[in-house]
């Protein structure tokens, strides 16, 4: 048992394992001037955090666009965390206005007569839907200083048609440009604002958007995107609040927290109306105001907000605070409210993600409150090949060791090691079938089970020292896992890849990365030669490679720190087998010499009794061999013999 | 391959609405095999069948055969295979006339000549496509593991030849017997292997066999497509004895 509790407490481990935040965009330091007025606000004392502490939080924690980092130990390194910085990160600095035509230094002149047929002209084109056109129309008026009187508009506009092309890195950065000046410094701050979620609603997740809304926010929200800013300044708040624990700031920590909780109450449970035309901005130049209700994206073609899915999400974010604040009764609840939030019975488009998160949450604290029936019973609520199905399977086995029920342990095993998971990564699964064996006095089998562990995942050890052991540039851990994940065959060293590879930080950046990358290659790549051949088009590509090579150095730096942490994590794991494997020698010997000294065959398993009765729901398949995929999780082992006498249960091979 | 433990009625009525079913609600297809370790794999492997077969519907002639069949398992999918079958052609109960002045009986077997039906051997190439393998829970507690195919090849039919009727007088009173003639022609099928060991199965057929055929009777028809159908249950080993190898 207590080495079962060691196994546990490495799975625990790994959930609670707290990712290195630095690198997701988040500022560690003070709160700013906008966010030190919020931290002002009335703060409920808050339960101490926990660190260490089994988190079943931590792991999949939010939905997948908004999920913090996993399972990985943090980086290394302890230094002081980093300045705040986008996923994507931000453009760099101009340095001449003539190379950075978005960002001309010069005071704008009152539009001239020509300034503005040239820009009327570029609209024209982007209201016909020649956008290329109009995009390399509206960057030829930025590149001319003499047009410096409409550049203002220009540089939107330009944006827009970015957007429209789906260049949305590009767009993003764009837009980026004009965020950056203030909604003083421009009148198309708060449009440019919707625009940014509308080409964040693009985005393969939302790390992008994150990052630019922490930045920007503190700024204005428009009144439509209020729910979603306060939902995404709540995340950003908690995973600051994490990382700030990990860099041992507890106190600072539990601020960001109760700042979470604080947005998280701000967003409500009706969806807000469809915007009026944005306020003007204020210190917006006077006389110029009624242009931005044309620029609107609700008026244009841009899709209205999105209605109303922040408010579950903000609920479940709640929860996450709640657990990480030491409240598991608080977190319990909310998660339920979670549940019944997204029942599909009762609402349409119910957020089924949202819901299985939220179950399997419920799984989770259950389980670590040692409430194993209620955590089986939530665990079961995964559906079935979902994505966290395999996960909440094989923490169920867990639960189910805890009650004795170990022909179900073993036969959620079944599952795990089938040929149809071969690349998934549960080498615990292998420790956890031992200590069944060891239990039940079957040492031969647990025998077996430890030498194929070892046979298996020894040399992966040895391949992952290796790996961590070499210098390499990050980039080149990236390329590593990516190549290795993405390549065809088997082999547990591609399991543990892929296992890097899902790591959900790596996940976001690398789907980022491929964004880019393929804006590069199709986005712009593959626009007419006049386009291509653009000034407009170098600068594209240009900033899309700096974000590039940004975004493979945060990947690869992840992706090191993440195989680093499944190399201390299999070493455990090897170091527990070799102990067991030890145990079971004694149990044997104990055994022969009992034997040697009685003079007959000592009988240490018995007959258990079982029966192949099913309920009437259920139907019994023996398991031969041969795997069928919709048995799969259904799968209960029948003990036929072992030492300790177990309440009798019906057994069954597959039942459906 | 499809696999669905339901009756095999059900399999064979409603297979489109089991696979186009089994899409929307299984989380897993089209990313993993629906059978991964098959118990029964037929890859590789000769499969020598030993049957027999009768016709089914056929008015004039009932045909009793015993067969032998060579299939070649490509993979677990796709058979190539060659048979040969013969027997006898017996003349059916409702081979019966009736006239207003004598009344029912019989008909004879002059009259028999001059209607098509009557094979007595058949040999044939058959290509076969077995996209579906399931297994079926049997009084609770046992399982039989079955597949299905689609069957289809030409043949060769070896038949009585159809007399006229005037040739069929004048060879009755001369005593004679009509030859016989070779037609080629073809069939397509359902075929259906229930599992019993690595090494044996039992495998039961339907096909409908056409061939062509000149009925001097009916000129104005001129050659008569014939379409015979058959069903037929053997026995199959499989050699090896074993499944080979998954590579």
């Amino acid at each position: 048992m207590n080495r079962a509790t060691l196994g546990l407490a490495v799975l625990i481990a790994a959930l609670a394992a707290p990712p290195a935040r630095a690198q997701l965009g988040l500022d560690l330091s003070a709160p700013a001037k906008g966010q030190k007025k919020r931290s002002d606000a009335k703060k409920k004392p808050a339960a101490p955090p926990r660190k260490g502490k089994a988190a079943p939080a931590e792991k999949d924690t939010l939905p997948p666009a908004v999920a913090p980092a996993p399972t990985p130990a943090p980086e290394p390194q302890t230094r002081a965390p980093d300045p705040p910085a986008a996923a994507e990160p931000p453009p760099p600095a101009p340095r001449r206005s003539e190379q950075m035509p978005g960002l001309t230094l010069t005071p704008e002149k009152p539009p001239t007569a020509e300034a503005k047929a040239r820009l009327e002209a570029a609209k024209r084109l982007l209201a016909e839907g020649a956008t290329e056109t109009a995009a390399l129309a509206l960057d030829q008026i930025l590149r001319e200083r003499a047009l410096s009187g409409v550049h203002e508009e220009a540089r939107f506009q330009r944006a827009k048609a970015l957007a429209r092309l789906k260049l949305n890195h590009s767009a993003l950065a764009a837009f980026d440009d004009i965020l950056e000046r203030g909604p003083g410094g421009t009148r198309f701050f708060h449009s440019a604002m919707e625009w940014m979620f509308y080409v964040g609603r693009g985005l393969a997740n939302e790390q992008p958007l994150l990052a630019r809304v922490a930045r920007h926010s503190g700024q204005g929200i428009p009144p439509a995107y209020e729910d979603r800013v306060n939902y995404l300044l709540a995340k950003y708040e908690f995973e600051r609040g994490r990382a700030l624990l990990d860099a041992g700031r507890a106190s600072e920590a539990r601020a960001a927290w109760s700042d979470a909780r604080r947005l998280v109450a701000k967003v409500r449970a009706a969806p807000a109306a469809p915007a009026a035309p944005a306020a003007p901005a204020k210190g917006g130049k006077a006389g110029k105001q009624p242009k931005q209700v044309k620029d609107l994206p609700a008026t244009t073609d841009a899709p209205p907000p999105p209605d109303g899915d922040a408010y579950g999400r903000a609920r479940f974010l709640d929860g996450l605070v709640l657990y990480a604040q030491g409240d598991d009764q608080g977190a319990i609840e909310v998660f339920k409210d979670v549940v019944r939030l997204t029942n599909p019975k009762k609402f349409e488009n119910a957020d089924e993600d949202l819901r299985e998160l939220a179950f399997l949450q419920l799984a989770r604290i259950h389980y670590q409150n040692r409430q194993n029936r209620y955590a089986i019973f939530y665990y079961g609520k995964m559906p079935w090949g979902g994505e966290r199905w395999l996960e909440g399977l094989w923490e169920a086995s867990y639960a189910h060791y805890r009650i004795g029920d170990y022909e179900k342990t073993l036969g959620n095993l079944i599952t795990l090691q089938s040929p149809y998971f071969q690349d998934e990564y549960f080498p615990e699964s292998y420790v956890l079938k031992a200590i069944v064996y060891y239990e039940n006095c079957r040492y031969p089998e647990a025998r077996q089970v430890l030498e194929q562990f070892a046979k298996t995942y020894e040399p992966v050890y040895d391949e992952l020292v290796k790996v961590t052991g070499s210098h390499r540039n990050p980039d080149r851990y990236f390329e590593l896992v990516r190549d290795a994940a993405q390549a065809p065959g088997g082999g547990a060293m591609r399991k543990i890849m892929r296992v890097a590879y899902s790591d959900q930080t790596v996940r976001r950046l690398s789907e980022s990365i491929e964004e880019v990358e393929r804006e590069m290659d199709e986005g712009v790549g593959e626009r007419r030669a006049e386009f291509r051949s653009s000034a407009l088009a170098k600068d594209l590509l240009d900033k899309l490679k700096a974000s590039r090579a940004t975004l493979v150095d945060e990947a690869g730096a992840r992706t090191r720190a993440k195989l680093e942490y499944e190399r201390d994590g299999l070493r455990q794991l090897l170091a527990q087998a070799l102990r067991i494997q030890i145990e079971v020698s004694r149990k044997e010997r104990e055994a022969l010499e009992g034997s040697l000294a009685k003079g007959s065959q000592v009988d240490v398993v018995r007959d258990l009794k079982y029966s192949h009765a099913v309920s009437d729901e259920h139907l019994y398949w023996p398991y031969e061999g041969e795997f069928w995929r919709d048995e799969l999780g259904t799968y209960s082992y029948t003990l036929t013999k072992g030492c300790k006498d177990r309440i009798n249960r019906p057994k069954q091979a597959a039942v459906r | 391959m499809i696999p669905r433990r339901v009756s095999l009625a059900l399999v064979l009525l409603a297979l489109p609405a089991l696979a186009a079913a089994q899409s929307k609600s299984d989380a897993f297809a089209g990313k993993i095999p629906p059978v991964s370790g098959q118990l029964f794999r037929v890859s590789d492997r000769v499969e020598l069948t030993l049957g027999a077969a009768i016709s089914l519907n056929d008015a004039f002639f009932t045909k009793y055969f015993g067969s032998v069949k060579a299939t070649y398992h490509l993979g677990e999918f796709w058979t190539l295979g060659a048979y040969g079958a013969g027997g006898a052609a017996d003349p059916t109960n409702s081979a019966v006339l009736c006239s207003s002045s004598v009344g029912c009986g019989n008909a004879q077997q002059k009259q028999l000549w001059q209607v098509p039906g009557s094979i007595t051997a058949i040999v044939g190439l058959e290509a076969g496509w077995t996209p579906v393998y399931g297994k079926l829970n049997v009084l609770a507690e046992q399982v039989a593991h079955f597949d299905l195919s689609i069957l289809a090849g030409p043949d060769l039919v070896l038949h009585d030849e159809v007399l006229s009727f005037a040739d069929a007088e004048r060879l009755a009173t001369a005593g004679g017997s009509p030859g016989q003639k070779m037609a080629f022609g073809g069939h397509v099928g359902v075929g259906a292997r229930l599992f019993l060991s690595e090494w044996g199965a039992i495998r039961l057929e339907v096909k409908d066999l056409f061939y062509p055929v000149e009925v001097p009777n009916n000129a104005a028809l001129g050659t008569d497509w014939q379409n015979q159908l058959f069903t037929e249950i053997g026995f199959s080993f499989f050699f090896p004895t074993r499944n080979r190898p998954v590579r």
